[in-house]
């Protein structure tokens, strides 16, 4: 019994316990270099997740601001003039918008204008992928990428509206002490992460009453069904089989799979701790990336623009990278939260 | 008296954690964790999904039941690629027959759900009619027009008693190409 005690004790006192302890569930200090490379890597993430044009004449299922806003002048076939700006050809909503995206973007990823270019991206992001969405398949991608930036230009227009109010009643707006907008900044993008994947594993126990972990052995069905799916799209003979191989194995080994599909919805649950502190949501990064790669295999299923945002303010590599250098200079004496952090 | 006073105290603490929480910067996460996982109760006609908003129902409910999932066909009931004629995959077929039975439930006054009792094999009929309309309309919207007669197959995944997983397939709804037109879509 003393042994076991002595253990816990010493345990507790080990240094990467206590850096692991050492949360508080708020923002932290960020320095400004971080989230500049923070924001180029995320800026080619939005990007990407820019159509480059729309086939849909019509929202026969509309959803979201859909509902209430018609969202067919998206369509690639409706071209409007802009000679008054001197541009001979018509052009589609689509070129406009991502012309528009693309300036903001610049903006975005060197820290300019913030107040103006995020609310843009945003903007256009919500209302290119509700259009998309509104085809009656809904896909589910990109959530992700726009809940980080709606978090974002939340952030951004709260802090600008409270300068501006403290200019207003002249008591100038400070940050507590060791933060600044980056540090919120980054906060609340690692939120929209952390909440997207709590949403997913709510609905689970919501949807089952917990019956899910119990259940899980059938999701051997659902591997199948998209191996089928995959393959009637494009005819690829290549894809058959591939999976089969797992949903056996789920339906022969059932606690097995419970134990590790389990597993994966008990990341999820816990995926608010990457908000604890650096290291957790380091370990809930490395989770995350593991888990979708285990379900590219398992079920050809792929979220790439959610393992880049986890990559990108979760995992954060080169905050590691550059406390590993320091440390290898001061020879291990630094802790995690003791790196230079030269706020803007 | 003793236990009216610990109530109290119990009160006092659940007050100050309420504050604390009303105070504390992690309050929109939970507010956008509890809005997104409970939006078909507080906005039912969104069934959950109201881009970003969304419960992310994918794979949350795992049972022992028959799977469905759905293709295209050509007219002489052979595989046809879709996603390659209208930008739908297979999975995307499938999200469209339940976004169209929603808007058949909606236009007859019937209440949707996976389930449902009306949802007869007729009735799934004339959805997937609905659907291969749609889908032809979409493929002409793209440039990449089917040519020839297509259909809408229903595939069943099940376990059968031996535990083994079996599935079969039928063609629920067809389609004819416009003026008659006889070709396929068959590569020669």
């Amino acid at each position: 019994m003393s042994a076991s005690i002595e253990l816990a004790r010493r345990i507790r006192s080990a240094p990467w316990v206590k850096r692991l302890c050492a949360g508080t569930f708020r923002p932290a200090p960020v320095a400004s270099w971080e989230v500049l490379i923070m924001r180029v890597l995320f800026a080619c993430v939005v990007w990407q997740t820019m159509p480059e044009n729309f086939h849909y004449a019509e929202q026969k299922y509309p959803n979201g601001i859909a509902r209430w806003y018609d969202l067919t002048w998206l369509w690639s076939g409706h071209e409007y003039s802009l000679a008054w700006m001197g541009i001979e050809n018509p052009v589609s909503a689509m070129e406009i918008i991502r012309v528009v995206v693309a300036i903001s973007l610049l903006f975005y990823a060197a820290g300019f204008l913030l107040p103006i270019s995020l609310p843009l991206i945003t903007a256009a992001s919500v209302i290119v992928r509700t259009y998309y969405n509104s085809q009656g398949s809904i896909h589910h991608g990109c959530q992700m990428v726009t809940s980080i930036l709606l978090f974002q230009s939340i952030v951004v227009l709260g802090f600008a509206g409270r300068r501006l109010y403290g200019r207003v009643v002249a008591k100038p707006f400070r940050f507590p002490e060791g933060l600044s907008i980056w540090s919120y900044f980054l906060y609340y993008s690692q939120g929209a992460i952390a909440g997207c994947y709590v949403i997913a594993g709510l609905t689970k126990i919501v949807r089952t009453g917990g019956d899910w972990f119990w259940n899980s052995p059938y999701m051997a069905l659902e591997v199948i069904k998209t191996e089928k799916q995959e393959f009637y799209s494009t005819l690829d003979h290549s894809v058959l089989g591939t999976q089969t191989v797992y949903a056996e194995w789920m339906l022969n080994y059932p606690n097995l799979a419970r134990l590790f599909l389990g597993a994966g919805v008990f990341l999820e649950l816990f995926a608010i701790m990457a908000l604890f502190s650096r290291s957790t949501a380091l370990m809930i990064g490395a989770g995350m990336i593991l888990f979708h790669r285990s379900v590219d295999i398992v079920m050809n299923l792929h979220f790439r623009f959610n393992e880049y945002a986890v990559w990108i303010f979760c995992i954060n590599l080169p905050f590691w990278a550059a406390l590993a250098m320091r440390n290898a200079r001061d020879r291990g004496l630094t802790g995690v939260t003791d790196l230079p952090r030269k706020t803007s | 008296m003793p236990s009216s006073s610990a109530q109290v105290r119990v009160r006092e603490r659940g007050l100050q954690f309420l504050l604390g929480l009303v105070k504390h910067p992690i309050l929109p996460v939970i507010i956008f964790t509890l809005l997104s996982t409970f939006l078909h109760n507080i906005d039912p006609p969104s069934k959950g999904e109201f881009y970003p908003f969304s419960n992310f129902p994918m794979y949350a409910n795992p049972r022992d039941r028959d799977l469905e999932y759905f293709f295209l066909e050509h007219g002489d009931g052979t595989p046809l690629a879709c996603f390659g004629y209208t930008g739908y995959t297979a999975s995307g077929v499938k999200k469209l027959m339940r976004s169209e039975s929603m808007a058949y439930a909606k236009a007859n006054g019937l209440k949707w759900n996976k389930k449902s009792s009306w949802l007869t094999a007729e009735v799934q009929a004339e959805i997937g009619t609905t659907v291969l309309a749609h889908l032809r309309k979409r493929s002409e919207d793209r440039a990449t027009p089917f040519r020839g007669d297509i259909a809408l197959a229903r595939g069943i995944i099940f376990v059968n008693e031996d535990g083994k997983m079996e599935d079969s397939s039928e063609t629920i709804a067809r389609n004819s190409a416009p003026h008659g037109d006889p070709a396929s879509n068959k590569i020669p």
